[in-house]
Order: structure tokens, then C-alpha cells, then sequence
């Protein structure tokens, strides 16, 4: 490919710059949306997975009940029937700040003298530098992060209000809980540290807990566990290892998270129509130029290149500026991501937007991918003719022309088939997306038929208007 | 002065520059065969200066499209320099074309978005030459057309007279064998296309190239070496005194 066919091709890039910019924009919307939903999905999760991990600490295992609730007597059974002294009750629950507008805050009630083996930075931190009488008899003590304690405006020795179910309870600041790391610091910011008792009273659970949590002994295998808890957990209750808490919760989003992806992938396939139509109008545009360097030599190789250059170019630009987009449009998004997560799953407060590389990586292949396969099509079609037809646009035309009947049957056939999957009762999500495309595509290739009448009616209100004020 | 030391490089045999036999070519037009070739031979001898008269759409363009192996014959065969181009694949006849036919069209058909340097530099760059010395020769070219001054210049600042020269220029540039011009004053005053005539017989003389000029003009008789005209599918040799 020599420099001055690139230099031609760029020229006349920039002198088209709408044309240009509705490309670039074609692929940038693209890359954007599914940048942007990934982000907001990988943020929300991240934030889940943070606050998981950091909660758990080192517990394997968990003992929840049904409803969320389990007898406060099973606690001490374990540790003094079982001997299972590496266990720990909480009891959890959400309040909301009633300062700050209704922030929501995770309430975590924990039995300091347990938590040691647990979570550090409960333990090892702040209940060594702070009077732990005061903790467990002051009613209403609490630890916050330092950013929370600030993003909340409290200060230690400082009361504030929280709003359970409409009832308004008053706390006070008496330390700080201090995060090892960033993604501990992540964790902690919607927290809300109190005593077990404390936690029971605020959250109207008294007698009972959210779960135990347990760490199973080395020498203990996971059978072993279960066959000696399981007999006394109350109906309802069971044991779960830690990790499979997570899967259930990637579970439960799964629907939700492949919607949003697929949404993601609707608005890529509508960009890559966008770059079809302006790279198919950049070869009619070209035809006449493009016949000229067949004419002197340019081998249809070189013209194919060119012309696929040219999109990867429109793409390479589309993307980085979709990329950029879409880390703006995944802030936003993850704000409405996380209110539907807390709508309709569990409560996660979302502090950080985390971007993955990977999320990167996939929009810029996306991009790239979907330019050069809306692109291929054009490239071909500008290689594929003689010069000599080349040089008579009707030729081009002609083709479409003849082309339309099939297109218009497929594009029939299409829209009846996606009009059925989505009339079907009880479908799969997937099933549901792959009619909405069908229908889409089938739109799509209706157009040149739509077009063709559109142009036929056109024609006649012209002539009938040039008869009615004569030539 | 233009370099012609690429005149003295062409083979000295005998063969024919242009050397047709029993070409036909026909289109298919509203479900019917147009015949606009019929069984024709031709031979053209190198340096001559030939001129294809005849009607619109008597198949002038045709037959420079086959010399040009644009086109494919249906039947009979095509040599040009030696080379039997109706035996060529697609991407050999391209090659053929860009190392050893220079085009000159009746719009000018020069690259928008290149300069007028450029433009006549791209044909050098397609056979992948791209020196000073090829530089130089194209800047050779611009001054032999009288258009030194508009290297730089886009082609949309040209008048059609000068753009046409500038086609000329680049139909020599890379010094082929046959110069392929098609109505090169179908879309120019007729001082202004006096003077392209007078430019494209100066040139392709001084260079020793031979000329094959398709046109309906009768005004570029006068620089003819032969002129024949399509009648009915069939090539008829005029004798200079017949030319009307």
C-alpha cells in the first residue's frame, strides 16, 4: 500500500467531516454503552465482592436461617456443646442516615470477644485504643471508618440519628475503625459498627441473630462440619460454605446482568449499521475515484486495504473516544445500576467506580470488530467491480436494484420469525433477545423496499406538482 | 527536458505495439445481445499516433478499454507490447497496466485529494519508485506541461485546460509503452483542447511512445498518423485524404 493512497483516503476523511464524525460517532456509541454497562455491572459487583470479603474476613462458613433469623441460644450451643470456639454471631441490619437525607448504612452488631480470629480491623483496631466498657454498656456506641465518620460529619463523642423502618434511634461516635487497605477502606465506608445487644435493640432482633459465622478447624473436614452442626440448626437453617454465598448472589443478578449486557450489544449492532451505511455511501461516493486507481494500476488488493484501512482508522478513533465515554457513562450508570440492585436483590452501596482492563480490552475489540465487519462488506463491493463498471454508477445501482426482492423476503421472513419469538410465552431471556435482533435486522433490510416506494411517490408528487405550474 | 532514455530501453523487434485478432465483444442490453465488436484485427507499430473516430457509443470506448485490459474480449486476442493481455488474470493485467499504459480521460479524472505533484507521483509510487530522481522527473513533467508553478496546488484550483495537461503529464510520467487517451478534449473549449492535442502529439513524439486517442472530434485529425473509425462492429483505415 503506498503513502500517497493513505494520504488521499485521510484527505478525504477530513474533507467530510460530518460524514467522518457520524461514523466516529456510530462506533463511539457503541463501544460507549457496552463500556459504560460493563463498568456500572463490575462496579456494583466489585463493591459487593469487597463487601463481602471484608465483612467475612476470614470466616469459610456461615450459618443463616430462614427469614434471616436464627435463635441467639444456637450461638452458645455450638461453642459449649460443640466446642466450636472459632465461631461468631451478628446481626446485621440496614439503617438510614438521618442527617445526610436517608443514606443507607449496613448496621453490623458483633460480640467483640469473638471476633478476634474474624475481622481485624474490628478486633485488633479500635476496641484496643478505645474503652471497651464504654463500647459494650454506652447504649448506642458505634465505630465508623474515618471517611464515613467524616462524609457523615461526626466526630467522636458525637450523637447521631438513624432511621429504622420509620422509628429514629440516636448513636454515638466513640471510635475508628482503622482499614488496612484501599479495598478494606472500600468495604468499610458503609458501615456502621456496633455491640451485639446494641445491634438486637436498634434493629428490633432481640433474641436473635442474622447468622453465625464460623471458621472450620484444620483438622476438621467440611463432613465432618456439617454432620456435627447440621443436627442442631432449627428448621429452615443451613450451613453454607462462604463462597458459594457469593455464586448465589451472581445467580440471583445473572438475568439482570445479561439484560443489561444485551442492551449493551443492541447499541453496538445499531453503531455498526451506522459505519455500514457511511462506509457503503464513502465507496458510491468514491466509485468514480476508485475506478480512476484501478484504472492506473491499483490492484483490488490495494483498494480493499485502502478501504478497510479507512474504517479501521474511523474504528481505532471510535473506540478510544467510546472508551472515554463510557467510563463517564459507567459513573452514571452505576448510580442507577446499584438502585435497581437495592430495588430488587440486596443492598450495595457502590463508593468506588472500579474499571476492569478487561472491560477495556472487550469495547475496543467490540469496536474494532464490529467496524471491520460492517466494514468488509463495502470494501468487497468496491474491489469487486471492473473499472470499467466501476465507472458507471447505474451499474451499482442496478445491483441493489435487483437485489431488492431477496432482500425484501428476508427481511419479511426475519421480521415474522423475531414477531414469533417474542409473541412466545414463557421464552428464555435468550430466545427473547435473539427475536428482538431478528426483528431489528429485518427492519433493516426492509429499508431499500421502503426506500424504493418512498422514491417512486416522490417522483410523482414532483411531476404532478411540475404539471400543475407547467415546465 | 524530458528524460527519453526509457524509448531507447524499448525491446527494438519488431512486434507490433498493438496487435488485435479477430476481437469481438458484445453487451447485453434490455435481454438483447449488442454486438459493437465484430471479428476485428488490428496492428499498430510503435510511435504512431492513431486516431479512433466514430459515433457515441459505436464502441470507441470499448476497444480502448480492451487495449487498456480493462475489459475482456469474448473471442480473439489482444497483445500490447508483446504481451498477450487476453491471456493475463485479472491482477496481472492491473500490473500490466500500471507499468506499461498511460491514460488520459476525457474528465481529467485527477485525484481530489492529492496535489497536482502527487497526483502525478502516483503512478511512480504504484510501481513502487519513489526516489528523487523519480521526484525529480515528475517536477520534469509539470515544467515540459507549462505547470512548474502549481505543483502544490489541489486540482480543484485548475482550470479544465490545465488539469487536462496535468493528466497528460501523469499518462507519461511512468514512461509507458502505449498512451490510452479517450475523448482527452470532449470536456474543453476548442483553443483549449487545440492546445492539449498539440501538448499530448509534442510529448508522446518527443518520448517516442505511441498514441491511441478515441475521440469525435474532427479537429485532432491534423496530428494523426493514421485514423480509423468504427462502423458496424467493423474497423475502417481512413487515408488522410478521406478524412473529412
Amino acid at each position: 500500500m503506498t503513502s500517497l493512497l493513505w494520504k488521499a483516503s485521510f484527505r478525504h476523511l477530513l474533507r467530510h467531516p460530518w460524514q467522518l464524525a457520524l461514523a466516529v460517532l456510530g462506533v463511539a456509541l457503541g463501544v460507549a454503552v457496552v463500556v459504560g454497562i460493563d463498568v456500572a455491572n463490575g462496579s456494583a459487583q466489585r463493591a459487593f465482592e469487597l463487601s463481602s470479603e471484608a465483612l467475612s474476613g476470614r470466616t469459610t462458613h456461615q450459618i443463616v436461617g430462614s427469614g434471616g433469623e436464627l435463635p441467639e441460644d444456637l450461638y452458645r450451643k455450638l461453642r459449649a456443646d460443640l466446642g466450636l470456639n472459632l465461631t461468631a454471631p451478628v446481626v446485621e441490619g440496614h439503617v438510614g442516615h438521618v442527617d445526610s437525607g436517608g443514606e443507607v448504612l449496613l448496621m453490623l452488631g458483633v460480640d467483640p470477644f469473638a471476633e478476634a480470629p474474624f475481622r481485624d480491623f474490628v478486633a485488633t483496631g479500635p476496641l484496643t485504643e478505645v474503652d471497651l466498657g464504654r463500647f459494650l454498656t454506652l447504649p448506642g456506641a458505634t465505630l465508623l471508618s474515618p471517611d464515613t465518620a467524616e462524609r457523615l460529619s461526626v466526630v467522636p463523642g458525637e450523637r447521631f440519628e438513624v432511621d429504622i423502618g420509620g422509628a429514629i434511634r440516636s448513636l454515638e461516635l466513640v471510635g475508628s475503625l482503622q482499614p488496612s487497605d484501599e479495598s478494606q477502606r472500600a468495604a468499610l465506608s458503609d458501615l456502621v459498627i456496633v455491640d451485639i445487644a446494641t445491634a438486637q435493640e436498634v434493629l428490633g432482633l432481640t433474641g436473635r441473630l442474622s447468622r453465625i459465622d464460623l471458621i472450620r478447624p484444620p483438622e476438621m473436614t467440611e463432613g465432618e462440619l456439617t454432620s456435627l452442626v447440621e443436627p442442631l440448626l432449627p428448621p429452615g437453617a443451613e450451613l453454607m460454605a462462604i463462597r458459594s454465598d457469593s455464586s448465589t448472589v451472581e445467580q440471583m443478578t445473572r438475568a439482570f446482568r445479561l439484560n443489561l449486557q444485551a442492551l449493551s450489544l443492541l447499541a453496538l449492532l445499531c453503531g455498526g449499521f451506522l459505519i455500514y451505511n457511511t462506509m457503503t455511501f464513502a465507496v458510491v461516493q468514491r466509485r468514480p475515484l476508485l475506478a480512476i486507481l484501478r484504472a492506473l494500476g491499483t490492484t483490488r488488493r490495494q483498494v480493499f486495504r485502502l478501504m478497510l484501512g479507512e474504517a479501521l482508522l474511523i474504528g481505532i478513533v471510535g473506540t478510544i473516544v467510546g472508551e472515554l465515554a463510557g467510563l463517564l457513562l459507567g459513573q452514571s450508570l452505576t448510580e442507577r445500576v446499584t438502585q435497581t440492585i437495592n430495588d430488587l436483590y440486596f443492598v450495595v452501596n457502590v463508593r468506588q467506580v472500579s474499571v476492569a482492563p478487561w472491560t477495556l480490552v472487550k469495547g475496543g475489540i467490540l469496536g474494532l470488530a464490529a467496524t471491520a465487519a460492517a466494514a468488509i462488506t463495502p470494501s468487497l463491493e468496491a474491489t469487486n467491480t471492473e473499472p470499467r463498471e466501476a465507472l458507471v454508477r447505474s451499474e451499482l445501482e442496478a445491483r441493489v436494484h435487483r437485489a431488492i426482492p431477496l432482500l425484501s423476503r428476508l427481511g419479511a421472513l426475519l421480521l415474522a420469525t423475531g414477531g414469533a419469538l417474542l409473541a412466545l410465552p414463557g421464552k428464555s431471556l435468550w430466545l427473547g433477545f435473539f427475536g428482538l435482533f431478528a426483528v431489528l435486522v429485518g427492519f433493516s433490510l426492509l429499508t431499500p423496499l421502503f426506500t424504493k416506494a418512498l422514491m417512486a411517490a416522490a417522483f410523482e408528487l414532483e411531476a404532478a406538482h411540475t404539471a400543475a405550474v407547467g415546465d | 527536458m524530458i528524460d527519453t532514455s526509457a524509448t531507447a530501453a524499448l525491446p527494438t523487434s519488431p512486434a507490433p505495439i498493438i496487435e488485435l485478432q479477430a476481437v469481438s465483444k458484445s453487451y447485453r442490453e434490455a435481454g438483447r445481445s449488442h454486438v459493437v465488436l465484430d471479428r476485428i484485427d488490428l496492428r499498430v507499430e510503435r510511435g504512431e499516433l492513431v486516431v479512433l473516430l466514430g459515433k457515441s457509443g459505436s464502441g470507441k470506448s470499448t476497444l480502448l478499454n480492451l487495449l487498456a485490459g480493462i475489459d475482456h474480449p469474448d473471442s480473439g486476442s489482444v497483445a500490447v507490447a508483446g504481451t498477450e493481455i487476453t491471456g493475463l488474470s485479472e491482477r496481472e493485467r492491473t500490473i500490466f497496466r500500471r507499468r506499461h499504459i498511460g491514460f488520459v480521460f476525457q474528465f481529467f479524472n485527477l485525484l481530489p485529494t492529492l496535489t497536482v505533484l502527487e497526483n502525478l507521483l502516483l503512478p511512480l509510487e504504484l510501481e513502487g519508485r519513489i526516489g528523487g530522481r523519480d521526484r525529480n522527473r515528475c517536477l520534469e513533467m509539470l515544467a515540459a506541461v507549462g505547470l512548474a508553478e502549481r505543483a502544490a496546488s489541489f486540482p480543484d484550483r485548475l482550470s479544465g485546460g490545465e488539469r487536462q495537461r496535468i493528466a497528460v503529464a501523469r499518462s507519461l510520467v511512468h514512461q509507458p509503452k502505449l498512451i490510452v487517451a479517450d475523448e482527452p478534449t470532449g470536456n474543453l473549449d476548442v483553443d483549449t483542447g487545440r492546445e492539449v492535442i498539440e501538448l499530448l502529439d509534442r510529448l508522446t513524439r518527443q518520448t517516442g511512445r505511441t498514441l491511441f486517442m478515441a475521440t469525435h472530434s474532427r479537429e485532432v485529425i491534423g496530428v494523426a498518423d493514421r485514423i480509423i473509425t468504427i462502423e458496424h462492429g467493423g474497423l475502417v483505415e481512413l487515408e488522410r485524404a478521406e478524412s473529412p
